[in-house]
Formats: C-alpha cells, structure tokens, sequence
C-alpha cells in the first residue's frame, strides 16, 4: 500500500480494501486528517460526520474480515452535496435558512450508496440553492478552487468537486440543473458526469431554479471511479416520479481504449462561438486525440440551438413552486442576488412557461438528429476556466469576429452544459489539459438518451491516454499556500 | 408595439397583489433589470411554431 490512500483512486483504493491490504478505519481517519489538514483554507465543507464515520468504518472493517465484503464501494469514503439528504444530517442546500434542516431520510442515491458500504464523510459546500455556478456562498464561506489560490472551483457542486481535486476524498456526488456537477467538475480538473434525466432518482434532493432538469451526479477523478458510482446510484424508484424503468448496465464493463468505429460530431455552431481561445486550443487538442484512438469526427450543426436555450430562462419560473413559501417567510435570509433573481421570476408568463415545455421537444429533436449521424458529441464543457473569487466577468473570443469580449462569468459558465439539461441527454466531463498558468480545462462529451456506456467508453479511452488525471493541484496543503 | 417601462410601483403592487409578497420600493427597483432581461430571452421563442398539438411530454427520446 502507498504511504497515503488518498493519491489513489477510488477502484485502486478498493482493491486494497478488498484483500485487506488497507483499512477501512484508517482510511477514514486519512480523510479526517486530510480534511484537518486543508479545510481551513479549502472550506469545501458544511458539515462533517467524523465520530459517525468513524464507527461506520469500524463496521465495514469487521464486515469485512468475517468474510462479508458487499463490493468496490464497501468502506469507502464520499462527499455528499449538502441539497442531497443523508438522514440524520443537516441539510442546508447552502442556505440560511435551512441550517435546522435535520433529514430523518436517506435520499434514494445515498440509500443506494449505504448499501454498497460506502460510508459519508460530510456535506459540501454549494452555491445558496444550488441556483449559481460559483463556489461562493454569503452564509457558509467561500469554497476555494485547489488548482489556483483565491480562485473559483466553479458551482453549484463546487464543494464536492473541490473534495475530489483535493484528494480530501476519492467520491463525490453533486447535483445537476444546468451544469452543476460539470462546471466544477472541468474548472477543478475532474471528471463530472450528468447521466440521462430519470437514469437516477432524485427524490430526496433540493431542488434547485430548475425542478424537472435536476440530476444527481457522480464526482470522481476517473471516468472508472464514475462509472462504479453511477451503476451504484442508478436504477428506478417508484417514489420518484421522473424515475425510468430500464435496466442498468454494469457501465465499468463498457469501458475501452480503441474507438475504432466510434462517429464523433463535432459542433460547426454554438459550442464554439464564444471562448477563452486556451480552453478553445485545449478542446480541439482533445479531440484530435479521439481521432488518433481511431474515432471519426465530422462537424455537425444543431439549427437554432442558441434561441432554442432560451427555454431554460422560462423553466426556472418553476422554482417558484419551492422557493415560494420560504421567499413569504424569510426574504431577508435569501443573498440580494439570488432573491432579487427569484422574484423577477414571478413575472415569466405562464404562456412562456408552457412555450418552453414545447421548444424542449424541439430541442430533443434537433439533437436526435444529429445522433443519426454520430454517436456522440464533443464540446469544451466550460467557455472559460477558474478565475479569481472575486472576478463577476471574463474574457472570451467571439468565434464569428476574432474579437475578444468581456462577459459574466455567470452567463458564461453554464452555457455549455445545460444544453444538456434541457434535452435530458447524458453529458460527462474529464480533463483536457491545462492553461499556460497550470488551470485545468474541461473537455465534454454527450451521447443519446441511455447510451451512457459509449460516452464513458470513449471518456475513458481519451482520460488513459492523455492521464491528466494524475495532476497533483497544487494548493492541497497549508504549505503549499502559504509558499 | 413599443410597451412602457416597468416600475418600481408595478412591480411592488403586482407582487403584493398577485403572490401576497410585499418588498419595498427600493428592492422593486432592483429587480426591474431581472425581469427585463428575461423577457429579452423570452423573445427568442417567438421564432418557433409551438402551436401544434404534440406536448413535450409525449416525446419519448429513447
């Protein structure tokens, strides 16, 4: 076994475990010490469950050695997005508000998790309601990117995203609305995965803006290390209404390293319109290495998909239906920005509420027939990559002009992803490379509905080829800041 | 048709009639650049022909 569990993967980690060349306790208590270690200046927690974890350790361990392992996740230690219930835990979802919320419940996803054996370590920091794509948070402190000091790990998830690149813990899950696991995910150099919407339930979240285009997803530094958690969290629940009933693939069996006969488009429009010419290099660099693993790229054209993402704009009216008792009781606790945001949605008509229900049928259609075309499509996942905590704007190249422009990093973020979470299509995110100055770029893939095992596969023939997994961030010790 | 401003007295009566949500005049005003920058989007869907009878929800992508 190395000197310290962490550096490894989640998949090599287990394999200890399960030959019992490492300790599921001491493990756990590298985790807490890790955490000791870096929180202070990383703060990509809310709440930790040492002394519980612990015991739940000390329990796998003895599970364990009388013969009963349960599998890869059996003792291993993850990150929960505190919007995701984990019962008899606070669940604030990163609001004021909510810093009472006891769940009694387990949320279907974490029910899922505890039955495989693997054990919670806390509940990561997020954007208030998961409703922006930064890691800052007004109430529990800002979450700090481990790639850059002082810059942005990207959000909602941005504290489990964080967790993962710190190597605090080897799994994450976060939540999905609009890019929420992805975001982080490619400005803090892991590999995010947003599943088919019904792929996993998500009863027992809190919802985000966006209600019916939520996920959970798996955070992981490997496409195997995701996979091994989808195929633990995916399945139908009959208590969530979104649910889908089909079968669930054992995804790590679908991983490859040749992509001979793979047909992979690649956007002529939108995707690549308006970006920081270092993420555009990066991407298109990730995409030759599709080619040169025997893929065959052509460009594809998806018509009207930058009018058609105007529906995201009216969907988030159904927020409404959560946030609208809270906004009557404590307005005052909601961030100005955030509760100015919610009451402008009072006035989306319904007429463009139920538009928008329409132009998302457009939208799966205009993409499903490009997939007649290709199996998958590759795009940069992020326009631009971490930037500092306190920057509101960045600088991208608009495609069309050559000129560069100055815009929200806000509308920016999430431009890529939730085309995504409109359709409901599968979308992962791995590493693509990294800026001059050492910032890692997020390179995407998106495949047909359920075909989430040709995305991994190909995710994972590039990710074993380029290995940029393997980079260490640099600010994961106090030393390393303070140097 | 050109449509008149919004302000900061709509917004706050609209709210206070319409969802029982009362804000000051102040907090009216700064919302007016959230509500016209998502009409601005809005706009974008006029371009599509919704009219027809296919909801979303029979659109099975699988």
């Amino acid at each position: 076994m190395t000197t310290d569990p962490l550096d490894l993967t989640a998949l090599e980690l287990a394999g200890l475990i399960e030959r019992r060349a490492a300790s599921p306790f001491e493990v756990m208590r590298a985790v807490q010490r890790r955490l000791d270690e870096t929180e202070p200046f990383l703060n990509a927690f809310i709440s930790r469950r040492d002394d519980e974890a612990l015991e739940e350790a000390r329990a796998a361990e003895a599970e364990i050695t009388a013969g009963r392992y349960r599998g890869p996740l059996h003792g291993m230690p993850v990150a929960i997005k505190d919007n995701i219930a984990v019962a008899g835990t606070i669940t604030t979802a990163g609001a004021k508000f909510l810093n009472e919320n006891l769940t009694p419940e387990d949320a279907e996803a974490i029910l899922r998790l505890k039955t495989a054996g693997a054990i919670v370590v806390g509940k990561t920091n997020m954007f208030e309601l998961a409703v922006g794509n930064r890691s800052i948070n007004p109430h529990y402190g800002d979450a700090h990117n481990p790639w850059g000091a002082n810059h942005d790990a990207g959000g909602s998830s941005g504290g489990s995203a964080i967790a993962v690149a710190a190597r605090q813990v080897p799994l994450a899950l976060g939540t999905d609305a609009a890019g929420s696991v992805r975001m982080p995910a490619s400005v803090s150099g892991i590999v995010g995965l947003k599943q088919t919407q019904g792929r996993v339930s998500v009863r027992g979240i809190v919802a985000s803006q966006n209600v019916t285009v939520d996920h959970i997803g798996p955070m992981a530094r490997t496409v195997a290390d995701a996979a091994l958690l989808l195929e633990t969290i995916a399945g139908h629940d009959p208590s969530c209404p979104t649910s889908a009933d089909c079968p669930v693939p054992t995804y790590r069996a679908a991983l490859r390293e040749d992509l001979s006969g793979l047909r992979v488009g690649v956007p002529a429009n939108y995707f690549f319109d308006l970006l920081d010419p270092e993420v555009e290099s990066g991407v298109r660099a990730a995409i030759r290495v599709l080619e040169e693993l025997g893929a065959a790229t052509q460009l594809v054209h998806i018509p009207d998909l930058e009018d058609l993402m105007a529906a995201r704009t009216a969907l988030s009216a159904e927020g409404l239906a959560l946030h609208d008792p809270w906004l009557r009781a404590h307005p005052e606790l909601y961030g100005n920005e955030l509760r100015r945001r919610l009451l402008a949605n009072y006035f989306i008509p319904s007429r463009d509420l139920a538009r928008a229900n329409r132009v998302r049928r457009i939208l799966k259609e205009r993409f499903a027939a490009v997939f007649e075309k290709v199996d998958l499509i590759a795009a940069p996942t992020t326009p631009i990559v971490s930037f500092p905590l306190d920057a509101t704007t960045a600088a991208v190249r608009v495609s069309k002009t050559g000129e560069i422009v100055e815009r929200p990093t806000s509308v920016l973020m999430m431009r890529l992803t939730s085309p995504g979470n409109v359709s409901g299509l599968p979308a992962i995110t791995v590493p693509g490379g990294f800026t001059p100055a050492g910032l890692p770029i997020g390179f995407q893939l998106f495949a047909r509905p359920f075909e989430e095992e040709l995305m991994l596969g190909a995710a994972h023939a590039y990710e074993q080829a380029t290995r940029w997994y393997t980079r260490v961030p640099p600010h994961v010790t106090p030393a390393a800041v303070t140097a | 048709m050109e449509r008149e401003p919004l302000t900061p007295y709509f917004v706050q009566e609209y709210l206070k009639r319409m969802v029982d949500i009362d804000i000051s005049l102040e907090e009216a005003a700064a919302i007016i650049p959230n509500i016209e920058g998502n009409r601005a989007i809005l706009a974008s869907l006029d371009k599509f022909d919704v009219q027809e009878g296919r909801p979303a929800s029979l659109y099975n992508p699988a």
